[in-house]
């Protein structure tokens, strides 16, 4: 083709040659007639439907690598059909209950799923750009899966019974939207349906145009980011003092740095069922300790405490912080490291050591604090 | 609007699949937007969607509707090719389930069912891909054999001759006895094979002495030309420049020596014969070899053999071992792997032979096709292609362009009796040029062969646009301003 259009067009007949890999069974066969491991695809199709199909053999599909192929990739496809077609349906409940100007309405998590949506646009552009569509459908599995339908709807979702702020709502449906009209061609028919389903629409996806790219706030992002870990961590924290989840607890931080806080109070209070959030500024007796980062929290609950788990459970971060600092020490006491590594690296390792230390410190008073010295 | 309680995928594919095509969303016409213009590569018309396709296509969907919604007037062209080698057998096994031979039928007869074939059960991929979603312009579905793109591909044929890339010459080629055509390189699969490895004894003339072949092939050695050793080899070289007589047939061969030949394979001796054997027929052109061609057309020995004529290539092989066991000249046999070529539609071992057929000779037009790529002029994702594809450029071997095949592109050369002809895009033409040439008139008749379909495919990026045919329309000036062209292999 390259040389008939040299010779009959007088130029190249295209600028972009992409090159697939081939498809083999999940033991690596080639798939072929004659081996009879090709499954049959109008089968599949009718089965699990074309977005599950397509997103089934795009998932396995590193751009120009031969791609591993077995049914499962279409369940997980079919998986993924069915989160977005719950969250539809949880919206849909909500569009019945909006409250204009609700007091305390989670406008970060607005405000961050904002930002979270232009980085995804610029990382999706740099994929494209280099035609690896596989990491581009991940990145949004990603960012469907795990940020809109776990933290974001879990973050703006109402009380029980409780009304939802329509301008919430209405920015809700609109990121939905935007996100259906991302995936669209990976998952054309899904996505057409959810954007029609989610309100009336005057037009269709496939022909809707993208917004144009904008640089997001890093900050919020940030925040976002350290708002997940900590919600993650007093989580875990609460499911190793075997709290059940309708059991409160008075959550206290310890911060130098208050403002990594602001306007995510609320969200955080109610994501660890906090019935009291306030910040210390020094450690509190008889409580749950943990440390994200360089901040100390304190659980405080009436429910009592074994004390015995949270002691193992502490000392058992001691040993390895222990270990994990003699490591970093031995690396910095080397000369050759410090003299040859990049600076940044350097640096890198200093942040852990003195990381590492600050979580000792505190693992230490906690331990002091049980033992009621 | 109650949702149900899971996403229902039959109905909303068809729904909205529908409901696109009405609205016309994936119909593009030049216009202000940038063009993001993508062909698919034409499938075969016989061809059923595969896990392959499924990639292909769901890749090339993605990015074409992804440049839909970025505002670029996106073009995805459809369209099929005629698959002459595939479509043919197809149309075969439907005129014998109807009791017919295609023996029995003129050309026009075959042609008219072959495109009843077509019209019946042919494009069924296309129906396909809708149910994937792709998002394909359907007023473009272009067919290789459509009236614009086969005048297309006669007139390139026409050109390239006249500019003298294309010549008719006896050579090599791989013969598929079962669809009795030419294939290219591309068409055969190699596959290791376990066969028989024959030590023979063939008798020096006019002495006791003997030389000790091994071939996995016994039943060709009445086409045997030679026999080569390397010239360092201390056990032969009391006998080059001798004759050595091929058993049962008792003709006289000379022993010849070539660096060629391994000294540590079988006895270090080998059988020449080059005209079924790629390597033997070089061997042959250095040394002036006669060629002794033993085969008919579907592989069973002629008359040239002497002996075994009529039997099947396969059944020969058979018979004969007795035959040169019981004269004395087979020595021992012994088990042996190596790779066989196999044609790639009918299964049949492939054999080499040497046949006049239409070539391109591909120096002529490969060096742009290679520059382009090796400058990132045209960009391979990943680039690590751009290795396999410099290999393929630097080694280009002239393109066996001739197939013995009814279903395709006829190719446009008339000869008169004596075997003179002439390229010309019609009879009318033919007869002009015939008598500017030879300065007489005669009765021509059209070459009964058609062109390999990769001679009419390797147009598809253009001639989908009418760039051919029509040059200069409003699409192809589009395609041509090279803003973003892209297409996937």
């Amino acid at each position: 083709m390259i040389m008939a259009g040299f010779e009959y067009q007088g130029q190249k007949p295209f600028n972009e040659v992409y090159f697939t890999g081939i498809v083999r069974d999940k033991i690596g066969r080639k798939m072929s007639k004659q081996l009879g491991n090709s499954p049959d695809l109008l089968g599949l199709v009718d089965q699990y439907g074309a977005d599950a199909v397509r997103f089934g053999i795009l998932i396995a599909s590193p751009a120009g690598n031969d791609l591993m192929w077995d049914e499962s990739s279409n369940e997980q496809g079919l998986h993924f059909n069915n989160k977005m077609w719950n969250a539809l349906k949880l919206v849909k409940i909500w569009e019945g209950r909006t409250q204009d100007n609700q007091s305390n309405a989670p406008w970060f998590a607005v405000n961050w799923f904002e930002q979270r949506l232009r980085q995804v646009r610029i990382q999706l552009d740099e994929l494209f750009r280099d035609f690896r569509l596989s990491e581009a459908l991940k990145t949004l599995y990603t960012l469907i899966w795990d940020d809109f339908c776990s933290w974001y709807l879990e973050w703006v979702k109402p009380g029980f019974e409780q009304p939802i702020d329509t301008a919430v709502y209405e920015k809700t449906v609109s990121f939905f939207e935007e996100l259906m009209q991302l995936l669209h061609p990976f998952m054309p028919f899904i996505t057409e349906e959810i954007y029609h389903q989610l309100r009336e629409q005057k037009g269709d996806i496939t022909v809707s145009q993208y917004s144009t790219t904008e640089t997001p706030d890093e900050q919020l992002l940030q925040k976002a980011t350290f708002l997940k870990e900590v919600i993650t961590a007093v989580r875990d924290a609460r499911t190793r003092a075997q709290l059940k989840p309708k059991d409160t607890i008075q959550l206290f931080i310890q911060t130098v740095n208050q403002k990594m806080y602001e306007g995510t109070e609320s969200i955080l209070s109610r994501q660890v069922n906090a019935d009291e959030f306030a910040f210390v500024n020094e450690a509190k007796d008889n409580c749950i300790n943990l440390v994200v980062q360089k901040d100390s929290f304190y659980l405080q609950t009436t429910v009592e405490l074994d004390t015995t788990s949270l002691r193992e459970q502490l000392e058992k971060d001691r040993i390895y912080y222990i270990g994990f600092l003699a490591a970093v020490e031995k690396k910095l006491s080397n000369e050759k490291f410090v003299a040859n590594a990049k600076p940044e690296v350097v640096e890198m390792e200093r942040k852990k050591k003195a990381d590492a230390e600050a979580k000792l410190k505190v693992i230490e008073e906690s331990l002091a604090k049980i033992d009621g010295r | 609007m109650a949702i149900s309680k899971n996403f229902e995928h039959q109905a909303a594919e068809e729904k909205w699949y529908k409901h696109w095509l009405q609205k016309g969303y994936f119909h593009s016409t030049p216009d202000e937007r940038e063009p993001y213009t993508v062909v698919i590569p034409p499938p075969n018309v016989t061809g059923v969607l595969h896990m392959g396709h499924c990639l292909n296509n769901t890749i090339q969907d993605i990015l074409v509707r992804r440049a839909r919604m970025q505002g670029k007037n996106a073009c995805w062209v459809p369209g099929t090719d005629h698959a002459s080698i595939a479509t043919e057998a197809k149309v075969v096994h439907m005129l014998r389930e109807r009791g017919i031979a295609k023996s029995s039928l003129s050309r026009d007869e075959f042609l008219s069912y072959a495109w009843e074939w077509k019209e019946k059960y042919g494009g069924i991929i296309l129906q396909q891909l809708r149910k994937l979603g792709c998002s394909l312009d359907w007023e473009r579905t272009t067919f290789t054999m459509d009236p614009h793109y086969y005048q297309s591909v006669i007139n390139v044929f026409i050109d390239l001759y006249n500019k003298g890339f294309i010549y008719r010459g006896k050579r090599m080629i791989n013969w598929d006895v079962k669809a009795q055509t030419a294939l290219s390189d591309e068409e055969v699969i190699r596959r290791e094979t376990t066969q028989s490895l024959y030590h023979l004894r063939y008798n020096i003339e006019g002495t006791e002495d003997y030389i000790i072949i091994a071939t996995v092939r016994p039943e060709t050695i009445m086409g045997d030309t030679a026999i080569c050793v390397h010239p360092d080899d201390e056990r032969y070289k009391h006998l080059v420049g001798k004759k050595a007589l091929v058993p049962l047939i008792n003709r006289a061969i000379p022993i010849i020596a070539d660096e060629y030949v391994t000294m540590d394979f079988g006895t270090g001796a080998l059988k020449v014969t080059p005209a079924h054997d790629m390597n033997d027929n070089q061997l042959g052109q250095k040394h002036n070899l006669e060629v002794i061609d033993i085969f008919n057309d579907n592989g069973t020995l002629n008359e040239t053999a002497q002996i075994l004529i009529g039997e099947d290539r396969f059944d020969a092989r058979k018979k004969i071992i007795p035959m040169l066991e019981e004269a004395g000249n087979l020595v021992k046999t012994e088990p042996y792997t190596s790779e066989v070529g196999y044609s790639e539609r009918t299964d049949a071992v492939v054999e080499p032979r040497l046949s006049l057929q239409w070539w391109v000779s591909m120096k002529n037009i490969s060096g742009p096709a290679l520059q382009a790529v090796e400058s990132d002029e045209i960009k391979f994702y990943p680039a690590k292609f751009k290795n396999l594809y410099r290999h393929w450029m630097e080694n280009i071997k002239d393109w066996c362009i001739s197939r013995q095949l009814w279903w395709g592109h006829r190719i446009p050369a008339w000869y008169d009796a004596e075997g003179n002809y002439v390229v010309a895009a019609n009879e009318a033409d033919a007869a002009k040029i015939y008598q500017e040439k030879y300065g007489k008139t005669t009765s021509l008749r059209q070459d009964e062969d058609c062109l390999d379909t990769w001679f009419s495919s390797w147009l598809w990026p253009f001639e989908v646009f009418k760039g051919y045919s029509e040059p200069g329309n409003a699409d192809v000036k589009i395609l041509l301003s090279n803003k973003h062209t892209c297409n996937c292999t």
